[in-house]
């Protein structure tokens, strides 16, 4: 304990819980008093310090104040203390070696100790131990510091040299100093304006101060850093000058409090703390983003974050995330708070990165994912331009979700913010600044990920972006290597080439002899490198690293740490110099227990060789792991178990599609009318980017050409495009190939027929009269005409007649109709093909109730659907004949819209349903069955009794029987009805009686349906003429009804992206729905009903209902999508036949 | 934690570059195309190599061409790798144990899936590493090893998994022949800001190979096939060009060897093919186009061998098969004798 003493003696006035100012020790509390030769008190100081304090010897100056009042030395009369009233200032020090004195005790250096040392042992930070000198006392100490540096007079010219001449173990009043004033003024980003007020006083100008001074600082912080043998904390972030005052400001505990809160909700949330370990820029997005949206953004640590001061705000985020990686466990047991976790969670504004895609060649903004609560519009913008949003909406989890996104910028220049807008509340999302404002600006980022970067590792790969100058350039030529061109940004980025090289060790070239003065110019170097292009600086170098090599590297989820395969992880390897042993340790993130888990941990004797070590993994491998020296961070990485990837089949198709015709695929397309070339486009579909060969054949030969697919491994063009130029006469036939395999061929028929854009159409009260040019079609031929109504089967159908003449036609129809569709026919007798259509009046298709399939009209419009139905046809029409054949089908049958199989499963209860018209057979006998549906007409029958498929040997057609009766009247192989017409590769399950597309078998016999692991009984449908087909659901025991519904949302989905033959379905769910949610998308609602079935049970005859998490799970969707299935299918308990 | 010996170390770095094809195409089934820088980096950062090493960056290279040639990447613009969808060919061979096996192609993720269907059936997913230069490979290669038996059953099960299987007919079926070749129409444009020195490929050098019949643009060259070489400190890039009336048009590498064929062919001075009748291998002085390659190798018995420049395929009794392939679509000559001296050029 140390004494100290104060005169005169004055015990008298004093009692306990006074408070005293002490000139060293700064503030303080008398505990207590006692008397003795002189009264002395027992004075607890802010700092910790508990001293005894004498109060009577008379030759002390030590106490600067006493409750509040001036207390200073009395004079040689003896009088007593000074009175408030008097004009006495304040005893302070007021020597640069008291100040010393005063800081060491404040920042609880024991008195003899190192200073230097102290600082290794403390964390590396010049922060006080306890609190912060007040702001008087601030200025107070600049006062001394500016008289030492300028000699009593302002003689700024000496500063400099005042400055460099400190030795670090003598600098602590002036760098104490620069971090007090960063502490109370300088984050706002207004350091050296603050620095020369307070120093100077405002008689040096602060260009002078930047010019000349800010230099010797930095230095000076230098030398402590090297001569406390890197202890100092060097803060790699900000701008080179103002970081180390910034950075050693510390944190407020205000501060802390928000981090803390900040911290809590990252290790809380469903990802792993792994930002912590990442690119201090990345970390910084995020927890901008988080403060931005929290209580904490006005406060002064929450505007350094967010502020438009990009340079502090970096320095703040690298204070913030050190802090951070500290107490990451104790967060993580940190309950306090929880309630607000769902607020912290959600509705927070995404974090952006400014990233490299070296795929697509262009500079872009990566937009995290964002949920929010609740059902939410969200939309974004950049500057005028509206940036679409994938927007989806979790019915289960009652939350919307973004997806990740890219934005590609066009422009080296772009505005500071996002515009992100939710339900017409505008946010702004600070974006990255562009560099490029500033001459010969730089980019570095990585080549895995492309993520711009201000951290690297010696060896990796890096993209650089700048001008074509820096391959010349000194610090370019010493911290990379095999720097070469790698293309330029797409978009107006003049002046901005792209590099790829690897980051060399610059240590390499230096040798061992006269190593100072090289390293003196290296470290200019580095240091101009970081200070112009934010590079890394040389302490990067300085530092023992270890690095995961080896294993099988998978991408990764997250954008801050390289993700392993379990099955094949890495070794790890550490590299630079070692003085001594250290300890390697590395430990998983338990995110059960929130919090890391040492895995394996080693002592490493001192070695001059880089090591590689196998660690001794865990039984569970997978999850975030990281790697400390000495207690100390010194990486990250996961382990993570390969996703199964789809696989798409190795297959070449080839189609044609035009815009005004629909070109269905179940269109028996071996012949087309030649004049669909004009104006239709040639889709090839093989691999992504994979090079196609189109061999085009006519009359006058063949034509090869060569083009690209793009990323999807589709390839669209006109025959325009592929320099073709189609022949008047003979067909044309074409087919493509990509490497040696081989698409279909398309033949397009004989050359005559109308000139379909020349096609006229005159609309009387009681007729169409119509004309068109032909070609190569005689004169003197007659042939049919058919007006269609949207609701034909209503007395809607009307016939005409027309007559060829040389080159042109001409005819016309009686009819009433004022919409609908004109087809003319060929004038071929023996068989009537469709020539042309031409839409009119904006037809919309009417869907026909089950009852208008048995109305008197029927029979005549099924036998023309009939006769359309090979045709290529408008998209409405198409439609009307979907809805027609749907119907028809249903008539049928008698029965609901179609039913697929079903198992005789005993007590299963079981619904059938085919979701898309067609149904299906399949190449071996099925079952169906079913039950009456009590009442209504909306279901009228399902059956009691099996349904079986036979094949007929003589022709192969396939029969369904009814209790022994046939089925319908053409079911056939290439009529319609069950007739096995698929479009995509399709798995039928022999055991269950699913027909799923290949690439749902997984989640039909995944983990979790039990009943249907044995279900390694399938039968493999192939294309064939490439029909919609009939997939099947039903509902026994939950568990298919789930893998069922999931089919039917698959489905659904198609029709939400334009498949038309499922829209009468999705528009029947979609009206229901739409009651409860207006105005919501199909692809969002569907979502939704797709997670609900997820968490869905089946709870025997309650039908479905929510898991114990929550009501909301018995959605509206989910019962809706049941609701209409009910309708349309039985119901009824089945009983095993 | 275990800290490997310098010597275990060494055993490490030396499988690790045995394994380079192997770790190539993982990585590009896995993390999607790359470029061969990007592949590069991989290897070193697998290595613990700090410095670029001319030795591996070569191995890379080697193994893309090899995985190229063999069908199970394909090079796409802007200098990258991606890997070919993952498919079987269904080979009627029966091996001496009663068991088929079928090569497989293309991405490796999924090859865990085609493992555990196999094992359900005795069959096994073998992969073998082919030595080029002593102490690194170039190939690998995966066949599906299924009991002659559960043929059928296996097929369709790997269907129904998502493998698409094809027959090997389809690869001959549709293979290109030098005639198909076309020139481009003249659209193309003008080589005067092309970086690199310019060569164009003429057959009247009459090399034995085709890598030296690339010889300086004749000053008033009418050369179809022309190439320019631009050197960079990593690698050679060059870039092929058909050339017509003055106008020049970007080629692959693949189409450009594809006219190095027909070009040889209309100056009548095919290579030559060499038949070693006695050990069954065809010798190949140097690569063939990609398709005709991946033909030729559904027809061998055994994996094929690179030594150097020269590739062995052991064909056995498939050799009049090979040689029609290689007369009708390449127009090769075929001489049915051992090659001579290939160790020269290895």
């Amino acid at each position: 304990m140390v004494t100290v003493e104060v005169s005169p003696p004055m015990s008298g006035a004093l009692t306990p819980g006074d408070s005293l100012v002490h000139r060293i020790y700064g503030h303080g509390v008398i505990q207590c008093l006692s008397d003795g030769d002189l009264p002395s008190a027992h004075v607890l100081f802010d700092s910790g310090e508990a001293l005894d304090v004498r109060l009577g010897e008379p030759d002390d100056l030590l106490i600067a104040e006493i409750n509040g009042s001036p207390y200073r030395r009395a004079p040689s009369s003896g009088s007593a203390r000074g009175h408030a009233s008097d004009p006495v200032p304040p005893i302070v020090p007021d020597t640069w070696d008291e100040w010393d004195g005063r800081l060491r005790l404040l920042m609880g250096i024991p008195e003899g100790a190192d200073l230097l040392d102290h600082i290794g042992r403390n964390g590396g930070m010049l922060v006080p131990s306890s609190q912060e000198l007040s702001e008087v006392e601030v200025r107070q100490l600049a006062d001394v510091v500016a008289k030492r540096l300028t000699k009593s007079c302002l003689e700024t010219h000496n500063c400099a040299y005042a400055i460099s001449r400190l030795k670090p173990a003598d600098s602590l009043p002036l760098l104490f100093l620069m971090r007090s004033i960063a502490h109370y003024w300088g984050r706002t980003g207004q350091y050296w304006p603050a620095f020369t007020r307070e120093l100077f006083n405002g008689h040096v100008d602060v260009g002078y101060v930047r010019t000349y001074l800010a230099g010797p600082c930095r230095a000076g912080w230098v030398r402590m850093y090297e001569a406390s043998h890197g202890m100092l904390f060097y803060p790699r972030e900000g701008p080179v000058n103002i970081k180390w005052p910034l950075a050693h400001a510390g944190l407020l505990k205000e501060d802390e409090d928000l981090l803390r809160a900040y911290g809590r909700w990252l290790v809380r949330s469903e990802e792993n703390p792994a930002i912590l370990w990442g690119d201090v820029q990345t970390f910084l997005q995020d927890i901008a983003t988080w403060v931005a949206g929290s209580s904490a953004a006005h406060s002064t640590f929450g505007r350094a974050l967010c502020g438009a001061d990009e340079d502090v705000a970096l320095v703040e985020a690298e204070l913030a995330q050190g802090w951070l990686r500290q107490h990451v466990e104790e967060l993580g047991r940190d309950d306090s708070g929880a309630a607000d976790d769902r607020e912290l969670r959600f509705d927070r504004l995404p974090s952006v990165a400014l990233q490299w895609d070296s795929a697509q060649e262009q500079v872009g903004i990566a937009v995290s994912q964002t949920r929010w609560t609740g059902r939410r519009q969200i939309q974004a913008f950049l500057q005028e331009a509206r940036v679409d949003i994938p927007v989806t909406y979790d019915v289960m989890k009652e939350q919307s979700r973004t997806s990740p996104l890219f934005i590609p910028l066009q422009t080296r220049s772009w505005p500071t913010v996002l515009r992100w807008v939710v339900d017409d509340v505008c946010h702004d999302v600070r974006l990255p600044p562009s560099p490029f404002t500033q001459r010969g600006a730089v980019l570095l980022a990585r080549v895995e990920t492309g993520r711009v970067t201000h951290q690297w590792e010696v060896g990796d790969l890096y993209f650089l972006l700048g001008p074509a100058s820096l391959v010349d350039s000194e610090w370019a030529r010493r911290l990379f290597e095999d720097l070469t061109p790698a293309g330029s940004p797409r978009g107006d980025w003049q002046g901005v080439e792209v590099f790829v090289g690897r980051a060399r060790n610059p240590f390499k070239d230096i040798p061992a002899r006269g190593r100072g003065e090289d390293l003196e110019a290296l470290s200019d170097a580095l240091e101009m490198a970081h200070a112009n292009f934010a590079l890394p600086g040389l302490a990067e170098f300085l530092r023992i690293r270890t690095t995961p090599v080896g294993g099988r590297v998978l991408p990764s989820q997250s954008a801050v740490s390289t993700a392993y395969s379990a099955s094949d992880p890495p070794l790890l390897r550490v590299e630079g110099a070692s003085t001594g042993p250290m300890t390697l340790q590395i430990d998983r993130w338990d995110s059960l227990h929130r919090a890391y888990s040492v895995v394996d941990a080693d002592l490493l004797r001192h070695y001059d060789e880089d090591l590689l070590l196998e660690p001794t993994w865990p039984k569970e491998r997978t999850g975030l792991y990281r790697i400390r020296i000495d207690g100390r961070d010194a990486g990250t990485f996961q382990l993570i178990e390969p996703e199964e990837q789809s696989i798409a089949p190795v297959i070449v198709t080839l189609a044609m599609s035009h815009p005004e015709v629909s070109l269905s695929d179940a269109l028996d397309i071996s012949t087309l009318p030649k004049d669909l070339l004009e104006g239709g486009t040639v889709r090839v579909t093989a691999w992504p980017e994979s090079r196609i060969t189109v061999l085009v054949d006519t009359s006058q030969g063949r034509a090869r050409r060569t083009r690209w697919a793009d990323a999807a491994g589709i390839l669209e063009a006109s025959l325009a495009d592929l320099d073709v130029v189609v022949p008047a006469n003979g067909p044309v036939s074409m087919q493509a190939y990509s490497g040696c395999l081989a698409s279909n061929t398309l033949t397009f028929g004989l050359g005559s027929g109308i000139n379909r854009a020349s096609l006229d159409l005159a609309r009387a009260n009681d007729s169409i009269s119509f004309g068109a040019t032909t070609f190569n079609t005689p004169a003197g031929l007659q042939f049919r005409a058919v007006v269609v109504g949207p609701d034909p089967w209503n007395g809607r159908l009307w016939e005409g007649e027309g007559r060829t003449y040389d080159g042109y036609l001409e005819g016309s129809v009686a009819c009433h109709a004022t919409s609908g569709w004109l087809c003319i026919q060929t004038p071929n007798v023996d068989r009537e093909k469709l020539w042309v259509v031409r839409p009119f009046g904006t037809p919309e298709p009417t869907l026909p109730s089950i009852s208008a399939a048995h109305s008197a009209g029927w029979t005549g419009w099924a036998l023309f659907a009939g006769e359309l139905r090979r045709s290529p046809l408008p998209p409405g029409l198409a439609r009307l004949l979907e809805f027609t054949r749907s119907a028809d089908l249903t008539a049928s049958i008698s029965g609901p819209q179609a039913c697929t199989w079903i198992p005789a499963l005993p007590n299963a209860r079981s619904i059938a349903a085919a979701l898309v018209e067609g149904g299906f057979t399949a190449p071996i006998g099925v079952f169906l069955r079913g039950y009456p549906k009590a009442g209504g007409p909306a279901a009228p029958l399902s059956y009691a009794a099996p349904i079986t498929a036979e094949q007929n040997s003589a022709d192969g057609s396939w029969r369904l029987s009814f209790r022994g009766r046939p089925m319908g009247s053409r079911l056939n192989a290439k009529g319609m009805g069950f007739v096995l017409e698929v479009r995509d590769d399709l798995l039928a399950c022999v055991s269950c009686g699913f027909v799923v597309p290949t690439d749902a078998w997984d989640t039909h016999s995944a983990d979790g349906y039990r009943r249907h692991q044995t279900c390694d009984t399938q039968i493999w449908l192939t294309p064939g003429h490439s029909k919609p087909v009939a997939l099947g659901m039903r509902w026994h025991d939950g568990v298919a009804a789930r893998a069922g519904l999931e089919v039917l949302v698959r489905v659904l989905r198609q029709g939400a992206s334009g498949e038309e033959s499922v829209t009468p379905l999705l528009r029947e769910i979609g009206a229901l729905y739409q009651r409860v949610q207006p105005g919501v998308p199909p692809e969002q609602w569907l979502l939704g009903i797709e997670n609900a079935l997820r968490a869905a049970e089946y709870a025997g005859d309650s039908g479905i209902i929510g898991d114990s998490r929550g009501q909301a799970i018995y959605v509206k969707g989910l019962s809706d999508a049941f609701e209409v299935l009910e309708r349309h299918l039985s119901w009824e308990a089945v009983c095993a036949c | 934690m275990r800290l490997l010996t310098g010597g275990e170390a060494e055993t490490w770095r030396t499988t690790r570059r045995l394994s380079t094809a192997r770790i190539v195409l993982n990585a590009i089934s896995d993390v999607g195309p790359l470029a061969y820088v990007s592949l590069a980096d991989v290897m070193a950062r697998g290595l613990a190599v700090q410095q670029r090493s001319d030795e591996f960056t070569d191995a890379v290279g080697a193994s893309l061409e090899w995985l190229e040639a063999r069908g199970d990447v394909y090079s796409v613009p802007r200098g990258r790798y991606r890997a070919m969808g993952v498919h079987a060919v269904r080979s009627t061979q029966r091996e001496c144990d009663d068991s088929v096996a079928w090569p497989l192609f293309g991405s490796t993720s999924s090859d865990a899936r085609w493992e555990r269907i196999l094992s359900m059936y005795g069959g096994a997913l073998v992969e073998t590493s082919v030595e080029d230069t002593p102490g690194w490979t170039v190939g690998y290669e995966r066949v599906l090893r299924i009991p002659a038996v559960s043929e059928e059953v296996v097929l369709r099960d790997l269907r129904s998994a998502g493998l698409t299987v094809l027959d090997a007919e389809v690869f001959t079926k549709s293979l290109p022949g030098i005639e198909d070749l076309e020139l481009p129409p003249v659209s193309g444009f003008s080589l005067d800001h092309v970086p690199g020195a310019m060569e164009a490929y003429r057959p009247s050098i009459n090399s034995p190979f085709q890598a030296g019949r690339w010889g300086p643009m004749p000053s008033r060259g009418t050369s179809v096939l022309v190439r320019t070489s631009f050197e960079t400190s990593a690698q050679i890039e060059r870039r092929f060009f058909l050339h017509r009336e003055g106008r020049f048009a970007n080629v692959d590498r693949d189409q450009a060897l594809f006219w190095q064929y027909r070009l040889d062919a209309d100056a009548r001075k095919p290579l030559k093919a060499y038949a070693d009748l006695p050990s069954g291998e065809l010798w190949l002085n140097g690569p063939v186009p990609s398709d005709h390659f991946r033909a030729l190798r559904l027809l061998c018995t055994a994996p094929v061998r690179r030594h150097g420049y020269w590739w062995s395929l052991p064909l056995g009794p498939n050799m009049p098969a090979a040689r029609e392939m290689l007369r009708s679509r390449l127009g090769m000559a075929w001489g049915e004798e051992p090659p001579p001296d290939r160790a020269n050029r290895t």
